[in-house]
């Protein structure tokens, strides 16, 4: 509390989410500055790096969390509800756009693995684009867990409360998945990633 | 060996992080074995995960547009707009039409008439109470005028009249009983417009006297009584109307005249006395004119 008002910068979120339920807009505009920039992101290496579709499920989540603050449950951290709320909108997504991704993901591997097997030049955005790639081809909750791991940078703890399951079922899940997407990417020589050269 | 089977694929992780192949414990060397193939995959997985860590430094950053948080912020300002303001909302949108402004022409209109009419029942208003005043105050005049004469000495503002305050009373009602029978005939003639006319020619000569009485004694007469105008009106018509002689009366009924005879002889005469030539009055004239014919 300052001598003007409430310092909502400095409460925690489920503080936050306390005074949304009641109405306060400030409290609601202070969490969606808190999260709207990591949610972009994570819808936006979710869902196939289509910036446009990021911005419309960022819109959508926080107006459902406008609409229906209740459905947040007090009982669990705000960070991890959160979370999981935009992981099941992702599953939904890839629901709908299950054919086309497959189709587009399909071509553009192709043309991706015979430049570099042409020998062209090996940068950083050539690896994340491949890198999603490998990931959309993943089971969604994999792909979701490492980027929350590797991106997001969450602990095991909170991706676990995120799913709803064991700290071991997020730790299985990274190994197999680290493992799968070496072996798919091991065309690309890690030395000439970190030197930038072929 | 029971603390090798204690590692989990985290560890294997921040293995990875930290320390490459060849770097590794003898027991942690023996535990990474035991779950990848050999030292090319470790060192694959290795270099993935540092490479997504700096793909990750040097990318940047998507910032969300202020659009989305406008609408969001709009979103929740309306689903947390407090209640009398929805219930006020609901009842502004249901009593204003949608389209108020184009309105503006007819309403100017509707509020130009209502005016008007304003202002002309307020003219009426006026015009008739100032009728209304005016008749009053010349009936005052009037009853004052013709009260004059008959109202006795002046009497102390705390004395009863007694004595002369009787005489009005019956002065006013041996008028009425005068009255009496024009009266009568005025009620008559309003029930019948046709006859009135008779009524007029009759009048003077059945009631000449009672005309004067009555105007007497309406100076005394009740209010009720004052209200029988008709009377004093047709009297003031008998009055001014040319009276019928008998022998006019009988020439008028008569058989010639209705042929027509009466009225031509009547007319021949009054030419006579115009003094206008006609050729019958000159039989000379008639006979020339046939000879030279």
């Amino acid at each position: 509390m300052t001598l003007l008002g409430k310092d909502y910068e400095r409460m925690s979120d489920e503080r936050l989410m306390e005074l949304v339920v009641r109405g306060d807009e400030k409290a609601f505009a202070a969490v969606y500055d808190r999260y709207s920039r990591r949610l972009l992101n994570y819808f936006h290496r979710m869902l196939w790096q289509d910036r446009e579709r990021a911005r419309d499920m960022l819109q959508d989540l926080f107006t459902k969390l406008a609409q229906r603050p209740t459905r947040y449950d007090p009982a669990r951290p705000f960070q991890t509800w959160l979370f999981s709320v935009a992981n099941n909108m992702c599953k939904n997504a890839y629901r709908h756009q299950e054919v086309v991704k497959a189709a587009t993901l399909h071509l553009r591997a192709e043309s991706d693995r015979i430049d570099a097997l042409d020998g062209a030049g090996v940068d950083h955005e050539r690896f994340r684009d491949r890198l999603q790639e490998e990931l959309g081809r993943i089971d969604p909750d994999h792909k979701a867990t490492f980027v929350m791991r590797y991106h997001e940078e969450m602990a095991i703890k909170e991706i676990a409360a995120v799913f709803g399951c064991s700290e071991g079922t997020v730790k299985s899940r990274l190994f197999y998945t680290l493992k799968k997407l070496a072996e798919r990417m091991k065309e690309f020589d890690p030395n000439a990633i970190h030197h930038g050269k072929p | 060996m029971e603390n090798r089977e204690r590692y989990d694929p985290e560890d294997i992780e921040s293995l990875l992080q930290e320390r490459a192949f060849d770097e590794l414990l003898d027991e942690e060397r023996a535990y990474v074995l035991r779950h990848l193939n050999g030292r090319a995959e470790y060192e694959a997985m290795r270099m993935l995960l540092k490479d997504v860590r700096n793909s990750e430094e040097g990318r940047q950053p998507l910032t969300p547009d202020p659009d989305v948080r406008a609408a969001v912020l709009e979103a929740f300002r309306t689903q947390h707009r407090p209640l009398w303001r929805i219930w006020l909302n609901a009842v502004g949108q249901a009593l204003w039409p949608k389209d108020a402004f184009a309105l503006w022409r007819p309403a100017l209109a509707i509020a130009s008439l209502a005016l008007l009419v304003m202002a002309g029942v307020q003219v009426v208003r006026h015009s008739g109470k100032g009728m209304k005043e005016g008749a009053l105050a010349e009936l005052k005049e009037e009853a004052a005028a013709k009260s004059d004469p008959v109202v006795g000495p002046a009497h102390a503002p705390g004395e009863a009249p007694s004595g002369p305050a009787g005489a009005p009373e019956k002065q006013a009602s041996e008028a009425a009983s005068a009255a009496q029978p024009s009266s009568r005939i005025a009620e008559e003639s309003a029930e019948t417009g046709l006859s009135e006319a008779s009524r007029s020619i009759e009048s003077p000569l059945t009631v000449p006297g009672a005309a004067a009485s009555k105007e007497d004694a309406q100076a005394h007469l009740e209010p009720d009584a004052m209200a029988e105008a008709p009377i004093r009106l047709d009297s003031e018509a008998t009055r001014e109307s040319h009276t019928v002689t008998a022998d006019e009366l009988a020439v008028n009924m008569s058989l010639a005249n209705a042929t027509g005879a009466a009225a031509k002889a009547s007319r021949k005469a009054a030419d006579r006395k115009r003094g206008a030539p006609t050729l019958s009055d000159a039989p000379e004239l008639l006979a020339l004119m046939a000879t030279g014919w």
